[in-house]
């Protein structure tokens, strides 16, 4: 589709000092301003699964029948399994973050699954009955892990393999008994289950190791979405608290971060290419001599069960809480969200022999000359509020800093200069390929609303979905363009795109109760239509120095051309919002019909929403 | 060439000079300067306090020197509060004045407990009787306030402000004077509360002082200076943290200035945060009155809009509260445990459970103003009402039911699905676990009470009150130390001034008035939720309103207390520390309040006062028929 839009250009009206205030009302009669048409978004969003909502078919589980139970909510991975074998789309992968008794579906949080079609004439999904293997009939599921595995959760992120083989990130660490959920705690036998409950599926070499019941958590988990069954716990990976990880296309080599401070990062590498029973296993240490990857024998099942200690035994490198993990273009890229002062996490590891990541080191030095004194990143006055992304190169085997989060300064940009786009705590990380270009998708999930992460005040205090065009050399938060935001309280994450580049699925987590249905569930959305338009605003969209507005309708977006104060006015000229210092806006509340836009200037234009 | 360049120079040199001498003019840049001063003034104090650490330890001063450095600590915090309170909360609540307690990090992957940091806990040992032995913990927590204070102001200097956000500012101002200020709530030891609220009014004052300036004469101007002059005048010559008058200073000053300060935003035409927020907020900001029902904004808690639909909603949300069969028996409902002669509460120690085998597990509470809440139950598990209604329907010792029967035996009749379809014509009338909840929510949220002789007085709507029920508010809201956890104006754990969560606290409540023994009950620690495992938590409930306790006992969440005195009691006594009982993650303090018998009756004559029934629904005559079913029993048999 062509770009839709065109450039405005603005009357010379009574340049004002500043907007101190904006007139509560505008006269609108007998006068024709400049129009900016904002024709209707070609972009479709649909509500695929709604937490607490949707009914998912449960396996018979702990003495209660098969049939039917409200899903679980707290969404947070979603994978994506391509169908090669019709002309259905693939299913869907759905994490729950959360752990709460059910008689049904099982104790943890777990996995919900459904398929979808693209509907030819307008491209949006269909979610398609099914009948698995087991005999559930339905649309949505809810994947076994009671009767498999031995029960999962507090599900984050995870693995879309290669293929679209998937795997769930059992994340919040459990440290006894009594941090579980299950109504069933007596020791687990691996391949056997609990004296109460069977759980067959094992792990060859596994098989017999007899566990607390706690440590049969904090794994990487294979699921099949196709069956809605859990395949394995991946013991063979570390019990580590597992956010995400990626598998490179060569279907054997894993890249795997823990959620921690100290985070370290693992590899597994397969023997054979889609076999991901036996290999190696590893962990980072970026300054080790010759390969910067340290075994850890996994056929040691303590050293497995205890990797940790394991990788500070190395002096493996550590990072501050990583997240996602992509590979794109041969790169593996991850999210290190950050901890505001983790100074005391790491210390610790750090005198028994782990060593810093580089940028920590640097940053150290530079905290070190703004605080005067000499400032390592065990110090209390060592700060990491915004986190960033890293990259890691396989031919080099270094780590670099990708993209720096935050809006901090060393020296205060003048108001005209401040980015307008905040990067804070990244988490989720993904990607998607539209029209044969790579973006990256990046989803903030916030630590705290304090130094800067949010505008001060009573302000919209919202996560935000960005994608990075992978085809910049050097990005800055500039370059970052926001695709959506999550209704207010809400986490953004799990985004991922499907493989044909027309639709970019996330979910919204744990969004304020004060949000209408269905936005006061957790909820994952499709947007699709990506292959179709312009993403952000161009280059050249605009041209001289007066106020003009390129509206982005797909993304329901106001662009300025330069930082101003905005009041958006209604057909009768009443005032309804007022914007202070940005950019851009965001207007999907804007119902058809006519508006009026004021800068500071006090210069008008006319808003025709279609 | 050159010429040109320097002439342009010098022409842009003017306009800034221009720019410059308009902008100091400006109230916003004089608010903001007065701020940044602050926040330095502060700063230095913080080092100034850390040398009379230094001095103490060397044996030049005296205790009593080190708090009065303390003081003049508390002083220049007090200075900036409002701003920077409402600028960055989480700063404040984590590194500078947030309360003295442990907490749970957030967004955290696992459960890490952050130890408390900031003035409150720096005032405990400050004021605590063995100083020399926390010593070293005391310079810890100086030195870290002295590096978040640096952070935060490299970060103040780069933060831009509105002229709305001044206002907002002074208007939780006034919020956190009268509700967490006056009550001594972040000051206990230290008798400064008065002295301090004193100078968090003063910084009010002059924040409004140049906006109101810029009007020249005007009515409001002068009715705003009346009330910033009177209040301050009140707050100085108070004699004592006990004997100040509590109840004339907020129907005098605080109240009304809150309403004149709305209106001087308004007249000034500066745009209101419902003009920039895309959600709700949970207060309605044009709302004059604090002690009124139009203060809190209801949709924020519920997300209920209140359009068209909405009575239909309410109608029908009325008859499935009294509906038996959403048990499974057919002969339990909502109002079972519920009933609306008792202010929704049912006078039992604990409900009876369902087919009468014993009772549930704890006491059922009053529903009036149940919804302005962040978190749900005693031990705060749900956090929705939909999750709420959720662990009844399938408790078993509740309704014992499910959904799936719930919506069957409701769509099987005729008029529900009429009813459903009036009230949800936007889900097509869907009979689901959103509507169910909605409707029943829509009924409650008319179960609002707002308007008690006591919000009467101090809407100045009402001249006269009882001298008990006076003396009864100053105690609660002072030397009973009561209005320090059930925060006005809801009386309940609703922290303001964002009234954004739910707090809840470890009493030490006993299995009974005469008991020498702990309840059992573990609270919120064993609640389910993950990240509330904290030991902090063991024995910790919500924090309820004390709106309407007239009909509501007995109390506690055991229901061992079967009046308001044995309550009282219980309180004078600080619990179960006060007994001598070991529970060191007790936070009601353990020391006597030392009421008298005539100031327990005074508060027992103010709860008394609280009471507001008004809005209590008449009771469905009839309930909808379900096929093959008898006509039920309104409300059920038990």
């Amino acid at each position: 589709m062509k770009k839709l839009v065109l450039s405005a250009v603005a009357l010379a009206g009574t340049i004002v000092a500043s907007a101190q205030s904006f007139s509560p009302e505008i006269n609108v009669t007998n006068w024709e301003p400049t129009t900016v048409m904002v024709p209707p978004s070609p972009l479709i969003t649909q509500y695929l699964f709604i937490g607490g909502h949707h009914k998912v078919q449960t396996t018979a589980t702990y003495g209660n029948a098969a049939g039917e139970a409200l899903a679980k909510q707290w969404h947070d991975f979603i994978g994506f399994t391509p169908d090669n074998n019709s002309s259905d789309l693939g299913w869907i992968s759905v994490n729950h973050e959360m752990v709460v008794a059910n008689d049904s579906i099982g104790d943890g949080g777990g996995m919900s699954v459904f398929k979808v079609r693209r509907d030819p004439a307008t491209d949006s999904l269909i979610v398609v009955d099914q009948t698995l293997s087991d005999g559930r009939q339905g649309k949505y599921f809810a994947v076994d892990f009671a009767n498999t595995v031995g029960e999962t959760g507090m599900n984050c992120g995870g693995i879309t393999g290669p293929t679209g083989r998937i795997w769930t990130a059992e994340e919040w660490w459990r440290g006894n008994n009594g941090a579980i959920a299950d109504r069933d705690t007596g020791d687990f036998t691996i391949g056997t289950g609990t004296s109460n409950y069977a759980a067959p599926n094992g792990f060859p070499g596994y098989n017999g190791q007899t566990i607390k019941k706690y440590q049969n958590y904090n794994y990487m988990v294979e699921i099949d979405p196709m069956e809605a069954v859990a395949v394995r716990k991946q013991y063979n990976w570390g019990r580590q608290p597992f956010e995400g990880g990626a598998i490179m296309p060569d279907n054997k080599t894993v890249y795997l971060g823990s959620d921690a401070t100290p985070g370290f990062f693992s590899k597994f590498v397969a023997d054979n290419a889609g076999d991901f029973i036996s290999g190696t296993t590893y962990v980072y240490k970026h300054d080790a001599t010759g390969s910067k990857w340290v075994e850890i024998d996994n056929s040691d099942f303590n050293k497995m069960l205890n990797f940790d200690a394991e990788a500070v035994n190395v002096g493996a490198t550590m990072f501050n809480r990583i997240e996602w993990v992509v590979e794109i273009g041969g790169k593996v890229y991850f999210t290190e969200t950050g901890r505001d002062n983790p100074g005391s996490r790491w210390a610790g590891e750090k005198a028994a022999g782990a060593v810093f990541a580089p940028h920590h080191l640097s940053r150290a030095a530079d905290q070190s000359i703004e605080f005067a004194k000499t400032i390592t990143p065990d110090s209390a006055e060592y700060w990491d509020y915004y986190g960033r992304i890293i990259e890691y190169n396989p031919a080099t085997e270094m780590t670099s800093v990708f993209m720096e989060g935050g809006p901090y300064f060393t020296v205060d940009p003048a108001i005209a200069q401040y980015p307008d786009v905040h990067l804070s705590n990244p988490d989720g990380l993904n990607k998607i390929t539209i029209n044969g270009k790579d973006y990256m998708l990046i989803n903030e999930d916030l630590n705290g609303t304090s130094k800067g992460r949010t505008p001060a005040g009573i302000s919209n205090r919202t996560c935000e979905l960005y994608l990075l065009d992978m085809s910049i050399q050097n990005p800055t938060l500039n370059d970052l363009v926001r695709i959506a935001y999550v209704p207010v309280g809400a986490e953004i994450t799990g985004a991922i795109g499907t493989p044909d580049g027309k639709t970019i699925l996330f979910n919204s987590q744990h969004p304020s109760t004060s949000n209408p249905f269905p936005y006061n569930n957790s909820l994952t959305v499709a947007i699709t239509g990506w292959d179709n338009v312009t993403i952000g605003v161009p280059e050249n969209a605009f041209s001289g120095d007066l106020f003009q507005i390129y509206p982005n309708p797909a993304t329901r977006t106001l662009y300025f051309n330069a930082t101003t104060d905005v009041a958006i006015y209604d057909a009768n000229g009443k005032r309804m919002n007022v914007y202070r210092n940005v950019e851009n806006i965001d207007i999907s509340h804007l119902r058809p019909g006519v508006y009026y836009v004021q800068n500071a200037e006090g210069n008008t234009q006319k808003l025709l929403v279609k | 060439m050159k010429k040109a360049v320097s002439l342009l120079a010098i022409v842009v040199l003017i306009f800034s000079l221009n720019y410059a001498a308009q902008e100091t003019e400006r109230p916003l840049e004089k608010v903001r300067a007065k701020y940044l001063i602050g926040l330095n003034q502060f700063q230095q104090e913080v080092k100034s306090f850390k040398n009379a650490l230094w001095e103490y330890r060397k044996g030049e001063l005296e205790a009593v020197q080190l708090q009065l450095s303390f003081a003049k600590l508390r002083n220049s915090y007090k200075r900036i509060e409002f701003m920077l309170d409402y600028l960055e909360p989480q700063d404040v609540k984590d590194h500078i004045n947030g309360a003295p307690l442990p907490k749970t990090e957030r967004n955290a992957p696992r459960l890490v407990i952050l130890e408390p940091k900031g003035l409150q806990r720096m005032e405990e040992l400050v004021y605590s009787a063995d100083l020399s032995s926390d010593f070293n913990q005391l310079t810890e927590l100086t030195k870290t306030l002295e590096y978040q204070l640096k952070v935060i102001l490299g970060f103040a200097k780069r933060t831009p402000l509105s002229d709305r956000q001044i206002f907002e500012a002074v208007r939780m101002g006034i919020i956190r004077i009268l509700s967490m200020g006056i009550t001594g709530f972040d000051t206990p030891a230290s008798d400064q509360a008065i002295a301090e609220s004193a100078v968090a009014w003063e910084s009010l004052s002059s924040a409004l002082d140049p906006y109101l300036k810029g009007l020249g004469e005007s009515s409001l101007r002068t009715a705003i200076e009346l009330k910033l002059q009177g209040g301050l005048k009140q707050l100085q010559s108070a004699a004592s943290f006990d004997s100040f008058d509590r109840l004339e200073f907020i129907r005098n000053f605080a109240e009304p200035l809150y309403g004149l300060v709305l209106d001087l935003h308004l007249a000034l035409h500066f745009e209101t945060s419902d003009e920039v927020f895309r959600g709700q907020l949970p207060f309605h900001y044009q709302s004059r009155h604090l002690f009124s029902s139009g203060f809190y904004n209801l949709q924020y808690y519920t997300g209920l809009e209140h359009d068209s639909a909405f009575r239909a909603k309410a109608d029908l949300g009325k008859l499935l509260f009294f509906e038996p069969a959403l048990s499974a028996n057919f002969e339990r409902s909502c109002a079972s445990c519920h009933q609306a002669d008792k202010a929704f509460g049912d006078g039992l120690e604990k409900s009876i459970a369902f087919d009468f085998k014993g009772t549930v597990d704890r006491n059922a509470p009053g529903l009036f103003n149940a919804l302005y809440s962040e978190k749900f139950f005693h031990d705060l598990r749900a956090d929705r009402m939909e999750a709420q209604m959720e662990h009844v329907i399938f408790s078993p010792k509740e309704f014992a039911s499910n959904y799936k029967t719930i919506f069957r035996r409701l769509k099987s009749s005729e008029t529900y699905q009429n009813l459903f379809n009036r009230a949800f014509p936007e889900f097509n009338g869907a009979v689901n676990r959103h509507t169910l909840s909605q409707a029943i929510v829509a009924f409650l949220s008319e179960l609002s009470s707002f308007n008690s002789p006591v919000d009467q007085y101090l809407r100045g709507e009402r001249d006269q009150l009882e001298p008990k029920i006076k003396e009864g508010f100053n105690l609660f809201m002072g030397k009973a130390a009561c209005g320090t956890c059930h925060f006005a104006p809801s009386f309940s754990g609703l922290v303001p001034p964002l009234f954004t969560e739910n707090e809840s606290e470890v009493l030490g409540v006993l299995s009974g008035p005469v008991s020498k023994e702990l309840d059992a009950d573990l609270g919120r620690y064993r609640n389910g939720v993950v990240q509330d495992e904290a030991l902090f938590y063991k024995h910790s409930f919500k924090t309820p309103t004390v709106r309407n306790v007239e009909y509501t006992a007995p109390y506690f969440h055991n229901g061992a207390y079967p009046n308001l005195a044995s309550v009282l009691e219980f309180y004078n006594h600080g619990g179960a520390l006060g007994l001598g009982l070991d529970l060191p993650n007790q936070t009601l303090p353990g020391d006597s309040l030392n009421l008298s018998p005539t100031e327990l009756k005074a508060l027992e004559a103010f709860l008394l006062a609280l009471s507001d029934t008004s809005q209590t629904p008449s009771l469905p005559t009839e309930l909808p028929q379900l096929e093959g079913r008898p006509k039920h029993l309104i409300g059920g048999k038990y």
